[in-house]
């Protein structure tokens, strides 16, 4: 039995497979929260606040991109699903996941110890921002995903990859710890527009992927095929499905962030 | 700050490109496996769709000649060199495109009628040329081409319900009448996109030749093994298969190794057996009075490790079998992997008690 998806080079059916290495991790990020939760609770002398509904919908929809069939497909069979668990796992559930931690749980980050300095300082605007379009970059380079998708481990550490990037990525957005007094408004949204919706590195992605007169991945190319699915064409989609999806999800972060903004100041 | 980091998205967007600018480098060198030496074109005459005889050294006389030997109900590898031989062939120039012939024989005659192979290879390229014949005439072609011929391996009783275990190269032979080159599953759309058009601007295999001895001398030709050799060290390698001999006449369980030097993961997805009716993994679970066995509809091969099918753990199981095994028979197993493909593998019945004596045996995998 597979533990996680990974291309495997056997024929698609649609036949229900298990991952059981999906649900202990959606489980374990659950659990953790919540132990997060009551530790920060316990900390500041507080019952722990229920969770945030958001958090829940974060976890369906990492669930949803991890497991059979998405999972399967983006792991071994079509580049345009790939994107789609990319588009997920990094820019759609972070936020909500983030939504998750109270902020009494968060007060513990505040604390004194090298540890603790580091995650704050990745935690600030531009190293999240460096580290993000670093791990974009990386885990979308041919030689890496073929490599990688090859091994439920190296598939596994892919999509790790991706959901600590984007959680890195959204955390000055979404949180106010560490705190950025100066990271207000305005800065959030030039943040997004650089980060995801006019970000060099998804263009030159795009770019490659959309204009590339061969497949741009042996993984995607040579898996067997679904009927009626050409490769180029598959991976032109994944192109189009990044651009699109980027600058959606950016569209409706920004716009968010400017009426709360609005909100405020009005 | 800001200047670094520019300069380090520059640098990886590069490593991006990449692909696109080591092909337009390296235009010159040939991407598919050189053979170790010319092979001539053979003189094989299959029969068309239209049930016509079809000479393949006649219809391709002074033109890239493309033959194939597969079977429509193919999952994977056929299916793809087929698709992509024919998105390259799309983009090149229609004087190029011309010059090429690619030729599908099937493997499968019983399901592939000639009406089956009319409307599957047009999905691909309405040019692509179809070929069937007798079971012999299918036999002799292979062998013509130094190829194993085309096994079938049933999935459960079934007998309509088969895959066909067969060679995964494209035979590529050059406008002189002389195969180079072969393509084995692997090759991508890039590889060929490099090595079509040179195999057809070339009238004289003068300009093949060249490069091919130029790749020699540089280090840099892969050669397209002889069909004996196995390179252990980078070989997907099946050993100890034995048949451990049954109490009844109703099933039996089959052991063997799997040495997975190769760098990717592999499946085994589905066992048949000559000797039974139906093949299965099966896992032991639990001890004592609560062991029971569960079937597997696969068994992972991890890449770097040797994984056993054992007694006590997860085995093979052939049910209904079509006779009762003694000591001395042998079952021909056929295994059917993911990457792998089709393997044969004949394992020897033994008393229970000789399982140990089993441990030295090896055998190679057989397509």
């Amino acid at each position: 039995m597979n533990w996680w998806c990974s291309a495997t080079g056997a024929a698609w059916t649609w036949q229900w497979k298990a991952y059981p290495g999906v649900w202990l991790f959606i489980i374990l990020m659950a659990v953790g929260t919540w132990a997060w939760n009551r530790a920060g609770g316990r900390a500041a002398g507080r019952a722990p606040r229920p969770v945030h509904r958001a958090f829940a919908g974060g976890l369906i929809v990492l669930w949803l991109s991890l497991d059979w069939p998405i999972g399967a497909l983006g792991a071994g069979y079509l580049a345009s699903i790939h994107m789609l668990q990319f588009l997920l796992m990094a820019l759609v559930a972070p936020p909500m996941l983030l939504m998750g931690p109270s902020p009494d749980a968060l007060a513990l980050l505040e604390g004194p110890g090298t540890f603790r300095a580091i995650v704050r300082k990745v935690l600030s605007p531009f190293p999240a921002l460096v580290l993000f379009s670093v791990v974009v970059l990386a885990t979308h380079l041919p030689p890496i995903v073929d490599t990688l998708m090859a091994t439920q481990v190296g598939s596994m550490a892919i999509d790790l990859l991706w959901i600590g990037a984007g959680l890195v990525f959204w955390w000055p957005v979404i949180r106010n710890v560490p705190a950025q007094p100066r990271f207000g408004y305005p800065l959030k949204m030039g943040y997004l527009v650089l980060g995801m919706m006019f970000s060099p590195i998804m263009f030159g992605l795009v770019g490659f992927l959309v204009n590339s007169e061969t497949p741009l991945y042996g993984v995607f190319e040579l898996a067997p095929p679904l009927p009626g699915v050409s490769a180029h064409a598959d991976h032109q989609l994944a192109g189009v499905m990044m651009s699109v999806g980027g600058m959606l999800v950016a569209f409706v972060a920004i716009s968010v962030i400017f009426f709360r903004w609005n909100k405020e100041v009005g | 700050m800001f200047r670094r980091a520019a300069r380090v998205t520059l640098v990886a967007l590069t490593a991006v490109s990449g692909c696109a600018r080591e092909s337009a480098d390296s235009v010159s060198a040939f991407r598919g496996a050189a053979l170790p030496s010319p092979m001539a074109k053979p003189a094989i005459t299959l029969t068309d769709l239209d049930g016509q005889p079809w000479d393949f050294a006649a219809h391709t006389q002074g033109k890239v000649g493309l033959l194939f030997f597969g079977y429509t109900h193919c999952p994977d590898v056929c299916p793809l060199h087929m698709a992509n031989i024919a998105a390259v062939l799309r983009r090149m120039s229609a004087e190029d495109r011309s010059r090429i012939v690619t030729v599908f024989v099937t493997t499968d005659p019983e399901r592939d009628t000639p009406a089956r192979l009319r409307e599957w290879l047009p999905n691909f390229d309405p040019t692509f040329i179809g070929l069937t014949g007798t079971k012999e005439e299918l036999v002799r072609a292979q062998a013509a081409l130094g190829i194993g011929e085309a096994q079938r391996e049933y999935v459960g009783a079934d007998s309509a319900n088969y895959f066909v275990g067969h060679a995964a190269q494209v035979f590529a032979f050059a406008r002189d009448g002389f195969a180079y080159t072969v393509y084995p599953f692997g090759i991508r759309q890039e590889d060929w996109a490099n090595d079509l058009p040179k195999l057809a601007r070339d009238s004289t295999g003068a300009d093949i030749r060249r490069t091919l001895a130029a790749q020699a001398k540089a280090g840099q030709l892969q050669v397209a093994p002889p069909q004996s050799a196995v390179d252990e060290a980078n070989a997907f390698i099946i050993s100890k298969a034995v048949v451990a001999e049954p109490p009844s006449q109703d099933e039996a369980s089959a052991y063997l190794t799997f040495t997975n030097n190769t760098a990717l993961e592999d499946t085994l997805v589905a066992v048949a057996a000559d000797l039974a009716v139906r093949g299965e993994v099966h896992e032991t679970m639990g001890e004592g009075e609560m062991r029971h066995m569960m079937a597997m509809p696969s068994v992972i091969i991890p890449s770097k490790r040797e994984t056993k099918l054992a007694p006590g753990g997860i085995h093979i199981m052939l049910l209904q079998l079509r006779k009762k095994l003694a000591p001395g028979d042998t079952v021909r197993l056929f295994l059917s992997l993911s990457r792998a493909g089709a393997v044969e593998v004949r394992a020897p019945v033994i008393p229970y008690a000789d399982l140990e004596k089993f441990l030295g045996m090896s055998e190679r995998p057989k397509k």
